[in-house]
């Protein structure tokens, strides 16, 4: 891909990478905004090199992913990569430093408590802001199937919800 | 319906987590500045192509003006680069005929100099003949691998330029003034003679006639002219 078609790339996934650090180093704004401009900047380096045949919001998301990943893994260096990846959605404080209301935490809290697959798809389309064409690209699923997916996964949030 | 009213609601929550414009912003300006600038590859890559570049266009330029300009004569410091550029100019001539070309231009430039010498009042060395003759004598060897047609042809070229040469043996004779001027180039001059003799040495037939005669004749001048000064000397001699 030419370099001169980054910006455009940029624009259309920028909120989305965004969000994707910010809920993965609980909510700390200038943290996600740091690992945000850095993978940016090696998708940028990268983007020649970018093979258009492949969905552009997973090939973001992968470097993203990765650099989140050796971030993280430079902080606690002592801990397994695939422990850090799985705990990524496990922190405790994210929650107040997101300024959320009792009732969103509640929501989100609930959301923790689902298959870890519906989780991750209600994550990824209403958290991060993903569409179902990018994940279907992202998980290798039809965007029928996901729609599906998140119908479903939306009425077990709901008998969570009504249960606590 | 109601799970639709929770999707929303997850979405709002989503909208919170959005990234300030204002960092939205700055890194798209830093972005830009970055297409705008090089890498540091690319900008060491375009300064090293630029020395390079340099170099060679420097080279070429020095080159050029060694081998075309005038004021590049014998005992000039790019002289050399002007006969490293005609030894090129040799081996890259692949033809008899081009060889036998190239070889005469570097004769006739021989020449050129030794007029913009006189010309500029400077001593005509020894070596410069010496030069001349050892081009001659290429040219001599390029023109016997000629076909008859050719051969004659460049030897009646050869044949010009030995003459115009030897004739400004005498012209820079004739300008010589004070008894002790013309000493000194007669002394000049007779080493350059002798440096000439070399390559009338292995000419042959009415050409080497033609120069032996004419050295002969300018052996005789010499002989002449240092006997009436050995006379004029003898007079001042006497008067005082």
């Amino acid at each position: 891909m030419d370099r001169q078609d980054f910006p455009e790339f940029y624009r259309k996934n920028v909120q989305r990478i965004y969000r994707f650090l910010y809920y993965r180093v609980g909510g700390n704004k200038e943290l996600a905004q740091d690992l945000a401009q850095d993978a940016f900047l090696k998708a940028y380096e990268a983007f020649d090199r970018y093979d258009p045949s492949r969905s552009e919001s997973s090939w973001m998301y992968t470097i993203a992913r990765n650099h989140l990943i050796n971030y993280l893994a430079k902080m606690r260096p002592s801990v397994d990569l695939e422990e850090i990846e799985n705990t990524l959605w496990d922190r405790d404080d994210w929650a107040v430093k997101a300024e959320l209301s009792f009732d969103e935490t509640r929501m989100l809290e609930a959301v923790k408590k689902l298959p870890s697959d519906d989780a991750d798809l209600l994550r990824k389309k209403y958290l991060e802001g993903w569409s179902y064409e990018d994940i279907a690209n992202a998980i290798g699923k039809t965007e029928g199937a996901l729609r599906v997916q998140a119908h479903r996964a939306l009425k077990q949030l709901r008998k969570i919800l009504k249960h606590r | 319906m109601v799970e639709w009213i929770l999707g929303r609601k997850l979405n709002k929550i989503g909208q919170r987590s959005n990234p300030d414009r204002k960092f939205v912003h700055a890194l798209e300006k830093k972005i830009l500045g970055r297409m705008a600038t090089p890498s540091r590859m690319a900008r060491l890559l375009r300064v090293a192509t630029g020395s390079i570049a340099s170099t060679i266009m420097l080279c070429a330029g020095t080159g050029a003006y060694a081998y075309t300009s005038d004021v590049v004569l014998p005992t000039h410091p790019l002289y050399s680069v002007r006969q490293a550029i005609e030894k090129t100019e040799d081996v890259l001539a692949f033809t008899p005929e081009k060889k036998a070309d190239v070889r005469l231009r570097h004769a006739r430039r021989r020449l050129h100099e030794r007029f913009l010498l006189e010309i500029h009042e400077r001593p005509v060395t020894v070596e410069q003949v010496d030069q001349f003759v050892k081009t001659m004598d290429g040219v001599m060897e390029a023109n016997g691998k000629l076909n008859e047609e050719q051969r004659k042809k460049y030897d009646d070229l050869a044949e010009k330029l030995e003459s115009t040469y030897v004739s400004s043996f005498a012209n820079e004779r004739d300008t010589a003034k004070s008894p002790q001027e013309q000493k000194k180039s007669d002394s000049l001059m007779e080493s350059q003679e002798a440096a000439f003799q070399q390559h009338v040495d292995r000419l042959e037939g009415e050409r080497k006639e033609k120069y032996q005669g004419v050295l002969r004749r300018l052996e005789q001048r010499r002989a002449l002219r240092e006997g009436r000064s050995a006379v004029e000397e003898n007079s001042h001699t006497e008067k005082e």
